[in-house]
């Protein structure tokens, strides 16, 4: 047994950016980014499916790029900013109070949620997609959420709601 | 929610002092992206080990000299792909590209791929699974639950971009208390299931050299396995070829998933040099590759199907790092 073992290692402080609120926070070292968004910030959009990096639920933004949660330490996050489904439509400038993200309100056009559990996850890999490449083909988008678990839905839904949300996000009007 | 065991992190701010750090306390264990690492420790495996985080040791960066592309081990998979490539080693790009999925290429790092553990069904599943039987010999065990009776362990090498990295002639540079040194790839493989690695505990893999090829040159790496997403590799090839005058001057071949380090072919090598790469020198580099392979049943799909395979995927990455060095991109 090592030394440091007999008795649990010092807390540690750790200062995040979470949805645009810094937080100063002081955690055991063992902690994942995804145990502190929702045991110590009470965010509970992003989930634990399998806590070993394989279904995607916990997936966040981080600087963002898509992380797994479950598989980041706190301590590791250090100064970086978090995107959580929380904090997502409130990227929207001049958004009226209530208001879903683009990519939220596609979602929900096209059906791309049924039980929702792994929808944060989906919507944020989704977000880091199109920040990155507006019009992705669907090949593109496939892989971009290859990490990304659904059980539900068969996942075609899901990829027309990325489709919808990329043509409303470069300005086309395109209803329901 | 699967907890991590207790451990503190240390947080160095320089090699000389990860070094120390790691020197000091033999449970240490470097700490970069943690996709692999982590996922261990919530399965029970290195419990009494205390981290060492890479992050502050300015490991991650690209450069490129008139000879050579020097990867920092700390740049992320992410990084590396989005990264633009002279032609020839767009097979790097290809292989990191293949590991799990964005979300683990974000935090993934190239050393951690290289260094990444081997694996086994029989070692990389809970404690609680594993407390059904006794401990393997991975987990410090007396037996092999794979091959009953075998007192050698066979988990077996599936990182993607080690396999490249061989065919590419790419160094490693480690560093240890005695200051640096550069090795072969190839030679950071022991080939031991158990301990798969040649680097000691208080060593660290900084760096990797890439030689720039020279023109005509090709590479491109292939992959099996049950998704086209999140799976470790059930078998891989990667074919590096040197293209002169229409035939092929240079070739190297590795297999990954196949065995308990990356193998490299020479027999499979010696069959497409020489040639225009004709049908026949393919089905030779195919039956090389076929016999070299090492799989048992510890992974995902049946050994006799992957060592199949291991003659398919060296035949199609042949043929592309074909194409790809007659300045065809396939």
């Amino acid at each position: 047994m090592n030394e440091a073992r007999k008795s649990p290692p010092k807390k540690m402080v750790v200062e995040l950016e979470v949805n645009g609120t810094r937080h100063e926070l002081l955690v055991e070292p063992r902690r994942t980014l995804l145990e502190v968004l929702r045991e110590e910030l009470g965010l509970t959009g992003a989930k634990e499916g399998c806590g070993l990096g394989a279904c995607g639920t916990c997936t966040v933004l981080m600087d963002g790029r898509p992380v797994r949660a479950c598989l980041t330490l706190a301590v590791e996050a250090q100064g970086a900013s978090i995107l959580t489904v929380e904090g997502l439509a409130d990227t929207v400038a001049d958004r009226e109070p209530g208001a879903l993200h683009p990519i939220q309100e596609a979602f929900v056009d096209a059906h791309g949620v049924q039980c929702g559990f792994c929808t944060p996850g989906m919507i944020l890999a989704a977000k880091a997609l199109l920040d990155e490449e507006p019009d992705p083909d669907e090949a593109r988008i496939r892989e971009a959420l290859g990490g990304q678990v659904c059980r539900c839905t068969g996942y075609t839904k899901i990829v027309e709601a990325v489709k919808l949300a990329a043509r409303r996000l470069s300005g086309e009007e395109v209803k329901a | 929610m699967l907890r991590l065991p207790h451990f503190a992190v240390h947080r160095p701010g320089s090699v000389a002092e990860g070094l120390q750090i790691l020197a000091a306390a033999p449970h240490a264990r470097p700490l970069a992206g943690g996709t692999d690492l982590l996922v261990a420790m919530k399965h029970g495996h290195h419990t009494d080990a205390d981290l060492v985080s890479l992050a502050g040791l300015g490991l991650s960066g690209i450069e490129r000299s008139d000879s050579t592309l020097t990867v920092g081990a700390g740049t992320s998979l992410w990084d590396l792909m989005r990264r633009a490539w002279p032609d020839a080693l767009g097979v790097v790009a290809e292989a990191a590209r293949a590991v799990a999925a964005p979300p683990l290429q974000s935090r993934a790092t190239v050393g951690g791929n290289v260094c990444l553990d081997t694996r086994c069904w029989f070692f990389n599943q809970s404690a609680f699974w594993r407390s059904g039987r006794p401990a393997c010999l991975k987990a410090g065990g007396d037996r092999c639950h794979v091959v009953p009776g075998g007192s050698d362990c066979h988990a077996v090498s599936q990182a993607d971009l080690p396999p490249v990295l061989i065919a590419c002639g790419a160094q490693a540079e480690i560093a240890g208390a005695d200051g640096s040194r550069d090795v072969p790839v190839e030679g950071l493989f022991s080939g031991d299931g158990r301990r798969p690695h040649t680097l000691s505990s208080a060593e660290l893999l900084l760096r990797l050299r890439i030689p720039l090829p020279p023109p005509g040159a090709g590479a491109a790496y292939e992959k099996l396995r049950m998704r086209r997403a999140l799976d470790f590799a059930a078998a891989s090839a990667a074919v590096y070829l040197e293209r002169r005058d229409g035939g092929c001057a240079r070739a190297r071949v590795v297999l990954g998933g196949l065995g308990t380090k990356p193998l490299r072919v020479p027999e499979a090598e010696a069959a497409l040099e020489g040639t225009e790469l004709d049908p026949r020198a393919l089905a030779e580099a195919a039956e090389a590759a076929v016999a070299a392979a090492r799989p048992v049943k510890n992974t995902d799909l049946t050994p006799a199907y992957r060592r199949k395979m291991a003659g398919v995927l060296v035949r199609r990455a042949a043929l592309r790092a074909w194409t790809r060095a007659a300045g065809e991109e396939s």
